[in-house]
């Protein structure tokens, strides 16, 4: 091993420059990769190729179309029926229309409007030549309010504005679509009193954002932590290695990210920033090292040999944490964990070559008799000689109560971590300030739900669909469920089938209902399909073995819509028995899927990293003491924050999922780090106490340095623009906060508490 | 029977040159006016499949007969059970959109639907009623491309582009036998020049001495689905009523 080590430095220092050289052209070469970085937050990214909720998405977009409606609110100056407004909204729906991005477009003037004139069933645009002076505002009232579908889905509340529900086209690549998709829609409502709502509304901003913050945060952890590096060192030397390693390790990253087609989104957004912070904890660790070790000829050469394997099982740990992902069913956490982890090793040679390079030109120039830098030096004064030596002595004196106290910790962050809540809250996401949230909410205050909670019913039995059984079963089913508070505006083809009868009898209020007779319906549903301009295909297939039930719902949390999906799936077998086949489609079921997989992940790759990272910490300490030892103050940081997300009520969600395993993977490394300058000394025969004390006054300071460009790194994400990753950043800085305390009180208290003779 | 060799191969050039001389428009014109008989009857199958949903079958009972320079078809639903006694009746104009009433016996009631383009749908089918034989010529502009055999008969290639260019298909490529002027098939282009559409004609044989269709399929490639009309007992020119296409015969 230790041959190896010596072969492994030399090889370091004396081909340096080849190294160095050599990590440069990979960096450039790769850096022909970055105009291919892209941003996905779509929720179809969290889940496999092959995961049945996604296949069953996919089909119900084959069927119907897309789920994903763009609501847009309309008021006019006047009246919603004057002609200037309409006309306005001609032009607007005609436009839509004529895009190939667009496929329907629902709206007081472009809403198919059908009637029984002269004996002939018309079937025509609400509106459908250019309202000119022979337009009249009551026609249009008035055809308005004879289609209940229409009056229920395209006026607000108190008539005083509309809402044009536009469907884009299902393409492959939604994501990359959706921005030029919403830029045309805007374009086309630019001049009008509009706001726009709906899930693709709120995924492009969070995609903008996400894009704004990634490139806002890489700067701004980049420049903190410059600062903070050279406030705490100063020394230009490990400045300058700083920067340098900052920079080929970003580049390298990104390069190979984008090589590999991936797309930054609202968890991996943070990865650049996290594999520098963590480069920068080993370059740290080398410099602080090097500058620690006795002048001479072999300074660098010893340092090095005594650095590497600790730093090389810190990356590895943190490595392991986030391989832990790849358990996860989510599609999106695997490839986190999978890019992260190749991240942290890249960022270990990065760092070692790096720093190795600037070391060898320092050692030779002061021929191995550089001085400490000022910040790190450990002067027998000073505040955090002092605080050191107090923390010595008071976990030698109060070693049981330390543990204790631990303990009683630990037992209340267990029992508010029972309280946690697995959720995700899409639009809660965003901050109250921001425009999209304020324009949903107010959409949904003025006009009512507009989020499409889509149900696929199959009746058993060919041509069942058209059974006036089941279709006035159904038309009950609507009336029930809109009286639910939280759910509005059920649709479905009874909607059709009704209006159809009425106007093919006598056009009166008290024909709208389903035909008496399958034949009855079955040949009006014949003459309504003759016509070019019906709609069927939205409502139907065309096999009438299946139906859409569409329902509106809040845009509430997905543990929400879970119950909602709950009440609606118990009132259809309330209604039908087991004579339908019912099939949640559309977005939501991947929204409330999400749940169940976020609990998953969560269990399975805290299980994992938490097995991988103690394992080989074993490994390396070759003690099972040791591993013992390690365990316990890395575990109760990452439970008092759970607690305290159970506590505060922060849901376990889509962006906070990941903080648990990759925490346990950055806490451990300063207790290895500690433990490893420990077990050295006591082999090297110094008593326990005074190793104690000698490995908190050598590790202390680098751990604190390392700890603060942690806490600070993590720390800048409070300036976030999306919710989630405010509390990802908090969260992690203070699971830092408390990993730093554990290793300082507790970690030093189970020593004693646990002391071998030997 | 060296005139008779003569004559022959006199007979062959001229023959031959009849035809290598035709222009584009003569061969359309001989594609789009077949000879059909003064009146039709057939029993069609539908089968119209989709990438969803199991595939609808409807049986149909088809009448058609020759109004001057415009016809008029009957159709009846034989099957499925709930449409059995619907009919259809169509009075295709040749200069205007057609005319269409729907008897549903149901209701007892006659419904006249509202004049539709030519390009719409056929009973809810992958085909239009343009597909069916009622484009006309004036329409497009047409070029000949060159000449290929389909199943082993020699075609001409016809480019066809519609003047209209807001037209759902604004090219066609048709494959015109050249032995019978039947179109074997056709490939729909749209806007962006992608083919969304293939019509093929297949089992065609001669009945009462006239060039026939069994057998047609429209192919949507971009939906992934297709419908086809199957023929059989084919009758022409049995001296259909012309009272079988009025709209108070359908009750």
């Amino acid at each position: 091993m230790n041959s190896l080590l010596n072969r492994i430095v030399d090889l370091i220092t004396e081909k340096k420059n080849y190294f160095l050289i050599g990590l440069i052209v990979l960096t450039i070469g790769l850096m022909a990769f970055l105009p291919k970085l892209k941003i996905d937050n779509a929720l179809e990214v969290w889940f496999l190729k092959d995961d049945p909720t996604l296949i069953n998405y996919n089909e119900f977009k084959k069927v119907y179309g897309n789920d994903e409606i763009i609501a847009v609110w309309v008021k006019p100056d006047t009246d919603i029926y004057s002609k200037e407004f309409v006309q306005k909204i001609y032009t607007i729906s005609k436009n839509l229309k004529q895009s190939p991005l667009i496929k329907r477009v629902i709206s007081i003037t472009s809403a198919p409007y059908m009637d029984s004139v002269n004996n002939e069933l018309k079937v025509e645009d609400l509106v459908n030549t250019s309202p000119d002076d022979t337009f009249k505002p009551e026609v249009l009232k008035e055809r308005l309010l004879f289609t209940p579908l229409w009056k229920k889905l395209m006026i607000n509340k108190d008539g005083s504005a509309i809402v044009v529900l536009v469907e884009p086209i299902v393409s492959e690549d939604m994501d990359a679509k959706r921005p030029e998709i919403l830029d045309f829609v805007k374009k086309t409502f630019a001049g009008t009193n509009y706001k726009l709502a709906g899930m693709g509304v709120v995924y492009d901003e969070l995609n903008k954002l996400s894009m704004r913050d990634s490139s806002l945060f890489t700067s701004l952890s980049f420049l903190l932590l410059l600062i903070s590096i050279f406030i705490l060192f100063r020394n230009r030397h490990v400045l300058f290695a700083s920067v340098i390693t900052m920079i080929i390790c970003t580049l390298l990253f990104v390069g190979i990210f984008c090589m590999f087609g991936q797309k930054f989104n609202m968890v991996s957004a943070v990865l650049p920033s996290l594999i520098v912070i963590l480069c920068l904890e080993d370059v740290i660790y080398i410099f602080a090292t090097y500058f620690d070790t006795k002048p001479g000829p072999n300074r660098l050469k010893e340092s090095l040999k005594h650095i590497l394997v600790p730093c090389f099982f810190t990356s590895l740990t943190t490595a392991l944490g986030f391989l832990s992902f790849v358990a996860s069913p989510m599609a999106i956490l695997k490839s986190f964990g999978i890019f992260a982890s190749i991240g942290v090793m890249l960022e270990y040679f990065v760092a070692v070559i790096v720093s190795a390079f600037i070391l060898v030109i320092i050692d030779k120039k002061t021929g191995g008799q550089a001085s400490m830098p000022a910040g790190l030096e450990t002067k027998n004064e000073g505040l955090v000689y002092t605080l050191v030596r107090w923390i010595s002595g008071f976990t030698q004196k109060n070693y049981k109560i330390v543990v204790a106290a631990s303990m009683v910790i630990l037992a209340i962050a267990i029992f508010f971590t029972s309280k946690l809540k697995v959720d995700t809250y899409t639009i809660e996401f965003l901050l109250d300030s921001n425009q999209v949230k304020k324009d949903s909410l107010f959409i949904e205050k003025d006009y009512g739900f507009y989020l499409p909670i889509e149900v696929r019913l199959k009746p058993r039995g060919a041509n069942g669909v058209k059974d006036p059984v089941f279709l006035n079963k159904l038309a009950d089913l609507q009336v029930q469920i809109e009286k639910h508070p939280n759910m509005s505006n059920a649709t479905s083809l009874v909607d059709i089938v009704k209006q159809l009868n009425r106007i093919l009898t006598d056009r009166n209020e008290s024909s709208y209902k389903n035909p008496d007779s399958k034949d009855k319906i079955a040949q009006e549903l014949l003459l309504y399909e003759m016509d070019e301009n019906n709609d069927l295909a939205n409502f139907v297939t065309s096999d009438y073995s299946e139906l859409r039930l569409t329902i509106r719902a809040p845009m509430v949390s997905s543990q929400n819509i879970k119950k909602m999906m709950g009440t609606i799936d118990t009132a259809i077998k309330n209604v039908y028995k087991d004579e339908v086949e019912v099939i949640f489609g559309g977005y939501i079921p991947l929204y409330v899927k999400l749940i169940d997989y976020i609990a998953e992940s969560q269990i399975s790759s805290f299980a994992i990293a938490f097995f991988l990272i103690f394992v080989s910490t074993g490994l390396l300490f070759r003690s099972f003491y040791y591993f013992m030892i390690t365990v316990i103050p890395n575990i109760v940081p990452i439970m008092m924050t759970l607690g305290i997300m159970g506590a505060a009520g922060i849901y376990l969600d889509i962006a906070t999922v990941t903080i648990a395993a990759l925490t346990i993977g950055l806490s451990v490394d300063n207790t290895i780090q500690f433990l490893y300058t420990y077990k050295k000394k006591i082999a090297e025969g110094i008593p326990m106490n005074d190793a104690i004390t000698d490995t908190l006054i050598t590790t202390g300071k680098p751990m604190f340095i390392s700890n603060a460009i942690l806490v600070i790194g993590f720390c800048v994400m409070i300036f976030a623009s999306v919710k989630s990753v405010i509390f990802f950043g908090l969260l992690i800085g203070l699971t830092m906060l408390f990993a730093i305390g554990c290793d300082l009180f507790l970690l030093p208290s189970l020593l004693l508490l646990f002391k071998r003779e030997k | 029977m060296k005139k008779t060799i003569i004559a022959v191969c006199a007979l062959i050039v001229s023959f031959t040159i009849a035809y290598a001389e035709l222009t584009v428009e003569q061969i359309i014109s001989k594609a789009y006016n077949l000879e059909d008989g003064n009146d039709y009857t057939a029993t069609i199958n539908m089968k119209i499949v989709r990438p969803v949903g199991t595939p609808r079958e409807r049986d149909l009972q088809f009448f058609r007969k020759d109004f001057g320079a415009d016809s008029r078809s009957l159709i009846k639903f034989n099957s499925p059970a709930d449409v059995r006694g619907t009919s259809f009746l169509t009075w295709n104009n040749k200069n205007r959109d057609n005319d269409q009433w729907l008897f549903l016996p149901a209701l007892n009631k006659v419904r006249r639907i509202a004049a539709g383009s030519k390009s719409q749908s056929f009973m809810g089918s992958h085909f239009s009623y343009e597909d069916m034989g009622n484009r006309s010529m004036s329409m497009d502009t047409f070029k000949i491309t060159g000449s290929q055999p389909v199943d082993n008969s020699d075609c001409y290639v016809v480019e066809a582009l519609a003047k209209n260019k807001s037209e759902k298909y604004v090219k066609r490529v048709m494959s015109i036998r050249k032995d019978n002027f039947i179109i074997v098939r056709s490939d729909l282009f749209d806007s962006s020049g992608a083919l969304v559409k293939r019509y093929t004609a297949k089992n065609i044989k001669q009945i009462n001495g006239i060039w026939t269709i069994l057998s047609l399929k429209m192919e949507d490639l971009k939906e992934k689905g297709y419908s086809t009309l199957d023929f059989s007992n084919i009758q022409y020119n049995t001296g259909l009523s012309e009272r079988l296409f009025r709209v108070e015969a359908l009750q």
